[in-house]
């Protein structure tokens, strides 16, 4: 059992993750707080009228929300894959480096400044609170990022470090806002940082699909990067990487990653950490691999996580942050368990 | 024509100076251990050459100045075994050792057939499948050294190569440091430049063309084996009472404790 031999081939993977992910995109499709029929799906997806508005349902709901779970899940995992890899730390996450609390601030800042106004509410709010995410995360990886860069390059004990100092000042920052905020916007806050895809239209689906097309064309020519990067950033450097130029790119990349998925979905945990995880456990860390099964798994797990939110309580809607981590972690603590030799 | 020429190598860091004025050369096919107490600036010195510590003075690989070199171009030709190589993800020993073909494009045919010979000359062909942290600290030592040695086995481009090794042994057992040594032996015979920090200065003395010895960062002497390594110069190098032998069958000297 110290061997290889438990990895279970490269092709089975894709075709079983494929597969999967297939079925969770029907099954997200199918099932709802509506109940319509397979064939009456298929109807509505190729544009036919039905009644009960069940061709508005597919494709102005049930459709951009299913794209939206499976990108933005698909960007949380691949992010994951990458900052284990760049932090040579297999439980490294993409709120280590700060994004996630500093998407809260943004977010918390713009629903606290636009309920108030009285004039941001509506769609026009929801933008608004993304685009506060998105630069509340972006901002704070720069300023991890440049304070943990100094003449002798990137420290990654001292990005990490910084992390931390980082989440905690986003987090007084975000309870400052909590307290002066009234109860309306406190309920909105609290429930925009546990997450939830209920946002989702095209455009939010198309962003999401933009950047993860560009981190799936971007991760090849990363992937044998990554791996010799594990070894060490001496070591990798002395097999001729430039490794200052690559820590920049890829957390370029993951900034901006976690970035649009924090903006169009809120802060959803658990898909970054273990997703990269679950998959390293069964086909090893090479990253060339590891980056498109992760990317598949990261949908797959949101999909299927947003389904049972979507459908649980119907026609309550569970955050479907509080659903991931349902979902996951039983399984990860399992595999855990099955596998601690092999981290 | 030496791969490696060091002119007035200097190291100060702060206000310490970790290497002082230290000049040699290594060429192809040569073996130049460097021996020395605890803190005498080996590892820096070896870190200095790959461009891990920051040093004044002339560097040059190939006739070329090494910071000329491109990290690419400088990976076909230099390969490092650190002394440290922490790696905590469950690569197998045929994964961690193709990872030293990262820099060349021969194509799978022929890296495959580098990683088979030099796991087969480190003895660790029978771990290939095998996952790298379920392995013994020894077994750790001689996949990192055939990764190290994957990366320059064959010529890639005009260039000699040179290996720098820093404390290649230090973790084995008597028969795996034996053998570890007349791989790098053997490898050096190819025509590759060997630069090592060893410990043990009889092995270093069994194995090497050249000592260097190195006190308090400054270059105290080098030459064969048998001009360097006499009862005076380690005694007072290490600053203790030693007897130095001939080896009953190799002739080399052999250094014994009081």
């Amino acid at each position: 059992m110290m061997s290889s031999a438990h990895r279970r081939s490269r092709r089975f993977c894709f075709v079983l993750l494929t597969l999967a992910l297939a079925a969770s995109f029907v099954l997200a499709l199918l099932l709802g707080a509506v109940t319509i029929p397979p064939l009456d799906v298929l109807r509505a997806l190729v544009g036919t009228e039905l009644p009960g508005y069940r061709m508005e349902i597919i494709q102005s709901i049930r459709l951009p929300r299913a794209l939206l779970a499976g990108f933005v899940g698909a960007i949380l995992a691949i992010c994951g894959a990458i900052l284990q890899g760049l932090f040579r730390n297999p439980l490294a996450d993409p709120s280590l480096i700060g994004v996630t609390a500093g998407a809260s601030v943004g977010a918390s800042l713009m629903i606290f400044l636009g309920a108030g106004g009285g004039l941001l509410g509506g769609f026009m709010g929801a933008s608004l609170v993304s685009i506060g995410a998105f630069s509340g995360g972006l901002i704070t990886v720069w300023l991890v990022y440049r304070v943990a860069t100094g003449i002798n390059g990137t420290s990654v004990a001292t990005m990490l470090l910084m992390g931390i100092a980082v989440s905690a000042l986003s987090a007084s920052a975000t309870g400052l806002l909590d307290y002066f905020a009234d109860n309306e916007m406190l309920r909105r806050m609290s429930l925009w940082r546990m997450g939830g895809l209920d946002g989702a239209n095209n455009t939010r689906a198309v962003l999401a699909g933009l950047v993860l097309l560009t981190l799936l064309l971007a991760a090849p020519a990363f992937g044998r990067a990554l791996n010799t990067l594990l070894l060490g950033e001496s070591q990798a450097r002395h097999l001729g990487i430039d490794v200052e130029r690559l820590k920049t790119r890829l957390i370029i990349l993951v900034a901006a990653g976690v970035g649009t998925a924090v903006a169009v979905s809120g802060s959803i945990a658990f898909v970054g950490l273990v997703v990269p995880h679950m998959v390293r456990l069964w086909v090893g860390p090479d990253h060339r691999l590891l980056l498109p099964l992760s990317a598949l798994g990261g949908a797959v797990l949101l999909l299927l996580a947003d389904t049972l939110a979507r459908t649980a309580l119907a026609p309550t809607e569970l955050p479907v942050g509080l659903v991931t981590a349902l979902l996951g972690a039983p399984f990860f603590i399992h595999l855990l368990r099955q596998r601690r030799n092999f981290g | 024509m030496a791969v490696l020429d060091v002119k007035n190598l200097s190291v100060r860091i702060g206000e310490k100076d970790l290497v002082s004025d230290v000049s040699f050369s290594v060429t192809p096919g040569e073996v130049l251990s460097v021996i020395g107490p605890n803190g005498a600036g080996k590892t820096t010195l070896l870190r200095a050459i790959t461009g891990d510590a920051p040093s004044t003075g002339e560097l040059r690989l190939n006739d070329r100045p090494l910071s000329d070199w491109s990290p690419k171009e400088r990976a076909l030709s230099l390969a490092v075994l650190t002394q440290s190589n922490p790696l905590a993800f469950a690569f197998t020993v045929e994964e961690v050792v193709s990872l030293g073909r990262g820099p060349h494009s021969t194509g799978t045919v022929i890296d495959r057939e580098v990683c088979q010979e030099a796991m087969a000359a480190l003895d660790v062909s029978h771990l290939a499948n095998r996952l790298y942290p379920s392995l013994s600290g020894g077994e750790k030592q001689r996949t990192q050294l055939a990764r190290v040695m994957a990366q320059i086995w064959r010529p890639d481009g005009n260039a000699d190569r040179l290996l720098l090794l820093d404390e290649p042994v230090t973790s084995l057992d008597l028969g795996h440091q034996r053998q570890l040594m007349q791989a790098v032996r053997r490898f050096a015979d190819s025509g590759v430049a060997v630069l090592m920090v060893v410990h043990d200065i009889s092995l270093a003395a069994a194995y090497s063309d050249e000592v260097l010895a190195l006190n308090d960062g400054r270059l105290v002497a080098l030459g064969s084996p048998e001009s360097v390594v006499t009862e005076s110069l380690i005694g007072d190098l290490f600053g203790t009472e030693v007897r130095v032998i001939a080896h009953p069958v190799s002739g080399k000297p052999v250094v014994l404790a009081g």
